[in-house]
């Protein structure tokens, strides 16, 4: 939860400053507006592409977190759980992809891409170049709809740091662009939530009410973690010359040493029958006021795992 | 022929703007149940700004107007509201650039714009249970009335019958667009508060311009 004080309408704003007079050597505001703001790196210089992500606001880490060198160059979220509006992310991206275009990267909201498309256009009209990639890796969101009607989650922090490791690699934008959306259609996510009053183990659950695709009344953590690798397998169905890269998102009231618990029966479910390259553990978004996690995999063949490449270190995980 | 000068379409979105923020409490209560709930807060933000920038202002033409109404909600709400509603006003304002006034032709073109741009953004189509659901059944209210009459303001009272009529109309859809779409079947029985809304701006207008 957040604490809903009188500025409200300056969440984004009030938090922005604050970080950036926390960490200037990261972190610098650049927008402001009712309901909105942005962020970027300190240290980005326009010599490509810039890398815009954005959301609702009150998220964690999801957004402005991810705004390091190796990830994303700025962030705009808006008031919580609201999309940016499009203006702010229109200034954004005249502010910092003045020279060379913008890659928008966000989850698939309706709030999020009626106003990154409402900005690109905006930008393109300036002559801006510029590029959208939504990403749907809720697997238990939209079902029995089109895979591109699922919702995002967390598998967006690995597609930020492909965007990055695409831009320091010379690609164009609409490469990266098209490279993302290709990795995107790899990438799975689904929450587990815990609820110990009720003894009760909820799948797919979504922070805005949306109830699970199933649950269980047994409150064993292995069998858990056998139900999770099951559910995300079956919707990725891994392949030949794929390895997996699996990041365990401790949600907001999970204890520390329980994310390296689940991550380590995870982790042994899964080379039961795949190859596991990388395993993180850490609080990627904690949007949910829960115990419990959300777990992402991303099937990597050897081309996108060149651009998984590199260790980046944010002021609260590691990717 | 009745036409619609800058000055009167300016005062009529002002009050459509007064109409929105008295049933901030309606639309809430209605989102509490099938959303997020905070579509009567977030239209009251945006209509309140509305009111304080076509307030202060004078318009060179009805293209200037129209575009401070629509960046002004854009800026001002957060989240869908702003952009679906922004566009309602920005999409059609190229075709009047230059104009100081408006035929009941130029009123229906204008809607029409609208109605497409967020059928466009908003990857929506009639029946998702969204303020689509109130638009087009009330760009069609104004072309039949059109048959009938050269009148712009009769036009824009035809334009609210139709919206209302769509407003009814969305009892029966279940959401599949925006974030209550994960309410489905919940859904049911009650109106859309986007349509609604839409609803009540053309109302708001149409009292203004007809002095009701």
């Amino acid at each position: 939860m957040i604490w809903n004080t009188s500025r409200m309408d300056y969440f984004a704003a009030d938090f922005f400053q604050g970080m950036g007079l926390a960490m200037p050597e990261r972190y610098r505001p650049i927008v402001a507006t009712k309901n909105a703001g942005a962020i970027m790196r300190s240290d980005f210089e326009a010599e490509r592409f810039a890398i815009i992500i954005s959301g609702g606001g009150g998220n964690g880490p999801l957004f402005p977190g991810y705004v390091s060198r190796g990830l994303a160059d700025a962030a705009v979220i808006g008031a919580p759980f609201a999309a940016p509006n499009a203006y702010t992310l229109y200034e954004t991206g005249k502010q910092v992809g003045l020279e060379k275009g913008v890659l928008f990267l966000y989850n698939n909201f309706a709030g999020d891409y009626l106003n990154n498309d409402m900005a690109a256009e905006f930008l393109q009209m300036d002559g801006i170049p510029v590029e959208s990639v939504l990403v749907t890796d809720d697997i238990a969101s939209a079902v029995g709809e089109e895979r591109s009607a699922r919702c995002g989650r967390c598998g967006i922090a690995y597609l930020i740091k492909m965007a990055a490791n695409c831009a320091e690699a010379g690609m164009s934008l609409s490469e990266t662009a098209q490279a993302l959306r290709w990795a995107n259609l790899r990438l799975g996510t689904l929450s587990v939530y815990v609820d110990f009053q009720r003894n009760c183990i909820s799948y797919g659950a979504g922070f805005s009410g949306e109830g699970a695709v199933c649950s269980a009344s047994h409150m064993d953590m292995p069998m858990c973690a056998k139900e999770t690798c099951r559910m995300l397998l079956s919707d990725l169905e891994p392949r030949r010359g794929e390895r997996l890269y699996v990041l365990v998102n401790r949600l907001r009231n999970t204890s520390y040493a329980d994310g390296y618990i689940f991550a380590n029966l995870l982790h042994g479910e899964l080379t039961q029958t795949h190859s596991v390259a990388q395993i993180r553990v850490g609080n990627f978004s904690n949007i949910e006021d829960v115990y419990g996690f959300s777990v992402t995999i991303l099937c990597a063949d050897a081309e996108q795992e060149r651009l998984l490449a590199g260790t980046c270190y944010t002021d609260g995980f590691i990717l | 022929m009745r036409t619609l000068q800058v000055a009167q379409l300016q005062a009529a979105l002002i009050a459509a703007g007064g109409l929105i923020i008295e049933s901030e409490p309606l639309l809430t209560e209605l989102d509490t149940a099938i959303g997020d709930g905070d579509h009567g807060i977030s239209m009251r933000a945006g209509f309140s700004a509305l009111r304080e920038a076509l307030g202060n202002n004078q318009y060179e033409d009805i293209y200037a107007l129209m575009r401070d109404a629509g960046l002004t909600l854009v800026k001002t709400m957060g989240g869908a509201s702003g952009v679906i509603f922004g566009t309602l006003f920005i999409a059609g304002y190229e075709g009047v650039r230059g104009r100081r006034d408006m035929d009941a032709d130029a009123l229906i073109a204008f809607f029409e714009a609208g109605a497409a741009s967020i059928a466009k953004r908003g990857r929506t189509e009639p029946g998702d249970k969204t303020m689509l659901d109130a638009l087009l059944p009330a760009v069609e209210a104004m072309r039949q009335q059109r048959l009938e009459t050269d009148d712009a303001g009769l036009v824009l009272q035809a334009a609210y019958a139709g919206a209302l009529q769509g407003v009814e109309n969305t009892k029966a859809m279940i959401s599949r667009k925006g974030r209550s779409k994960n309410f489905r079947e919940k859904t049911l029985g009650l109106p859309d508060p986007g349509a609604i809304s839409l609803s009540l701006i053309f109302k708001g207008m149409s009292d203004s311009v007809n002095g009701l």
